[in-house]
């Protein structure tokens, strides 16, 4: 017997396809379908097929087959094969498209009968929906369903690699967030048009470029992560690509025509802003925070670059590209203003210095916290310290007419604020600094023991 | 055939949060070799495992297999190496021959018929029977050999196991000290984890034991070794306060631990030797009821643990 084009696939196969199985999904579609069959001819049994079909296909392809997606990492976790898995000799992009492939065959079997449906029918039937074509209703759906597996199998690596929030609530936010996905879908897009770089589009055309766009780095980032899954070193080239491209490429939403300046600060504005939220995310769902900081300290001592590039954490490269972004935003800055994510900002660079430093001073506490309770627990003191620096206390000395917070309404946007931005965040680093030389003695003599 | 060091590990650190889960560790293991890896609850055991696996990153050291280094590319290293989880890491949903299947297939496997192969290793481990059965349905004594063979399916140089033995019967204890002997017959290089040190006892020639991370003794055990002194353990009708002083007068007796109505001490491995010893208690007025030879193995790593607490 020779060996199968990929194993992983193959192994998903028997799991998936059993005969119950493939004997049950037929009979199902063949209950659900039957009764649209007319008597008038085949144009009127596929109008009256249509709704139904991509019912089935939204409900049991696109979110049942992400759940399968998911599910096929945390059945390795459950089942305790991961470890075997990661020792084998299958190339990561091997296991990235054996699992997505393989978890999601069935979810495809059912799917594949009522994608031949919506390709069949006749273009009244799938004007309400799609404006253009049988062909282009196809493409979208199957380009929504690929999205949709990798994002799953995205957020379940994500738990894998950082063994955070590994429980059903994930998998039901996930679940959910692509639930509400499918639903928009049934609803008809509207024909307003939308204008990117100058280009007139239809809003489902810049529905599509989306989803595209999201599938191609959701699956390219799958992989990624699949590498650093099985101990492949890359540089964080992944992060830093989607980042960038997703500030282009959002930020060509615009009534502008023609590129210029004002587009140059928005891409800036847009990197600042993807960067900024990255970085948070990356910070506060990394699981082993402070050993990969120590372990980058270790390797800038012993002087090997090379090694250190391979070993930062994501934040810390979302954090530079956000950096990045603001002295490029500061750098193309446009006099009379621009509009990001809908809200119109005019003088801004005091404003955007500010929440970077705040920024790394919300990260240097994170860390603080890290370093005392358990990685969770420090999450959630962290937002609840920062909650209480940026929000309550800045009203209250407003009410008191004290100025020490940065966002106060009398520092927000101003020099001052920048000054005391600045204080905060020495003081947290001279905090975070202290407690780390503890640790240090505290490993070095074994007292956690 | 000459031995080389297959592993050779160098001032390994590995850390959790706040935790040094291993604390400059260094040691080689010959090859050919069984290494029993002993310590208490949370000594480093697994961690030490993962690590020379591949599996997980330390903080600084040095780990190479095979004269590879295994932090450089542990992807390469893997080939060489089988790694037997203390839960066997199998599909219950598939059956015993897709689970060989799969493992030959994702292991690269260059042979003609991949088919023979598998049988021949179901042979081996005495499995061929169950090989259309659902691993779910099987007895944890039987799923431990299909993860062995499993494990091995790619010939590998090295075969790390954590807690094998763990959940076994005494019958399945039994067979799985034949098969690791039988493993070391074919060439491979075993390094075994495991609390059940009478088992242990039955195959490993060398013996690492950790304790808070730290490597606190490696030694030759079992038939390997050239020691000449035995371990006693003696049993007393009631404890003695004297047996101590009276113990440390006899000659050749050393290392004498005395806890409530047991006894344990060193002795030279002369059998004329017990009997003066034997004579001198029973002549003293000591109440023995018991007098025999403990496992030299548990005497030595207790004896390590406790001269490092």
């Amino acid at each position: 017997m020779n060996s199968p084009l990929n194993p992983e696939f193959t192994r998903n196969c028997w799991l998936e396809l059993t005969n119950h199985r493939l004997l049950a999904a037929p009979l199902v579609l063949a209950i659900v379908l039957g009764p649209q069959l007319k008597g008038e001819g085949v144009d009127a049994s596929m109008r009256a097929m249509y709704p139904y079909a991509l019912t089935i296909f939204i409900g049991a392809t696109i979110i049942w087959g992400a759940r399968m997606a998911y599910d096929s990492i945390m059945t390795e976790l459950r089942e305790k094969t991961w470890d075997w898995q990661r020792m084998s000799a299958m190339s990561p992009w091997s296991m990235v498209w054996g699992k997505l492939f393989g978890s999601t065959v069935f979810a495809w079997y059912i799917g594949l009968p009522c994608l031949l449906i919506i390709l069949l029918a006749p273009m009244d039937a799938v004007e309400g929906t799609f404006h253009h074509s049988n062909g282009y209703a196809f493409l979208f759906l199957t380009t929504t369903a690929l999205a949709a597996h990798a994002l799953a199998f995205l957020g379940a690596l994500r738990v894998l690699n950082n063994e955070v929030l590994a429980n059903k609530r994930s998998s039901s936010i996930v679940v959910s967030v692509l639930l509400i996905w499918g639903i928009a879908l049934l609803k008809p897009l509207s024909a307003k048009l939308v204008h990117w770089y100058g280009i007139e589009l239809l809003r489902i055309d810049w529905v599509f470029l989306n989803l595209l766009f999201f599938a191609f780095w959701f699956w390219l980032c799958s992989y990624r992560l699949m590498q650093e899954a099985l101990q492949v070193k890359t540089y964080p080239w992944a992060v830093l690509g989607f980042t960038f491209t997703l500030s282009v490429f959002w930020a060509g939403v615009s009534e502008v025509q023609a590129p210029g300046l004002k587009e140059l600060n928005k891409i800036a504005l847009y990197g600042y802003f993807l960067g900024g939220a990255a970085t948070y995310y990356g910070a506060w769902t990394e699981r082993s925070r402070v050993i990969s900081i120590r372990r980058l300290i270790y390797i800038w001592r012993n002087g090997s670059f090379h090694e250190m590039l391979l070993d930062t954490p994501y934040f810390m490269v979302t954090a530079l590209f956000t950096f990045f972004g603001l002295v490029c935003a500061c750098l193309f800055y446009h006099p009379n203003g621009v509009t990001v994510l809908s809200r119109s900002i005019n003088s801004y660079q005091s404003g955007l210095v500010i929440l970077f430093i705040l920024m790394l001073r919300d990260i240097s506490l994170l860390y603080y916290f890290s370093l005392t309770t358990n990685s969770m627990r420090a999450g959630m003191t962290a937002v609840f310290y920062i909650v209480m620096l940026d929000l309550a206390f800045p009203i209250f000395t407003a009410y008191m007419s004290y100025y020490f917070f940065p966002l106060s309404p009398s520092n927000a946007g101003n020099w001052f604020g920048v000054i005391f931005a600045i204080i905060h965040l020495l003081t947290v680093a001279v905090l975070l600094t202290s407690r780390l030389n503890t640790l240090q003695q505290r490993l070095n003599y074994n007292i956690y023991r | 055939m000459e031995s080389f060091d297959i592993v050779e590990v160098n001032n390994l650190v590995f850390e959790y949060p706040k935790l040094r889960a291993l604390n400059n560790v260094s040691f080689r293991i010959k090859q050919g070799s069984i290494t029993a890896l002993v310590g208490p609850n949370g000594a480093g055991k697994t961690t030490l495992l993962r690590c020379i696996a591949g599996l997980e990153f330390p903080l600084s050291g040095q780990i190479i297999v095979n004269g590879q280094p295994v932090l450089k590319d542990p992807r390469t290293i893997h080939r060489h190496i089988g790694y037997l989880s203390d839960n066997f890491g199998l599909s219950n949903s598939l059956s015993v021959s897709q689970c060989l299947m799969y493992a030959a297939w994702s292991q690269k496997l260059k042979v003609a018929n991949i088919k023979d192969t598998i049988l021949a290793a179901a042979e081996k481990l005495q499995i061929a029977d169950r090989l259309p059965q659902l691993v779910g349905t099987l007895s944890r004594g039987l799923r431990q050999r299909v993860a062995i063979a499993q494990a091995i399916i790619h010939n590998p140089k090295l075969l790390l196991l954590d807690e094998p033995a763990s959940g076994l019967d005494p019958d399945a204890r039994h067979s799985l000290s034949e098969l690791l002997c039988w493993l070391k017959e074919e060439g491979m290089t075993l390094l075994v984890s495991s609390h059940i040190l009478s088992e242990l006892k039955e195959y490993s020639t060398d013996m690492l034991v950790l304790k808070q991370g730290c490597l606190i003794q490696h030694s030759a055990t079992g038939g390997s070794s050239n020691t000449s002194l035995v371990f006693l353990e003696i049993k007393l009708a009631q404890a003695s306060a004297a047996i101590e002083a009276i113990l440390e007068k006899i000659a050749g007796v050393s290392k004498v631990e005395a806890e409530g109505f047991f006894v344990r001490l060193s002795l030279d491995e002369q059998l004329t030797s017990r009997h003066h010893l034997l004579s001198q208690l029973v002549n003293s007025g000591i109440a023995v009821i018991s007098f025999s030879e403990a496992n030299d193995m548990q005497q030595s790593y207790l004896t390590a643990v406790r001269d490092n607490s």
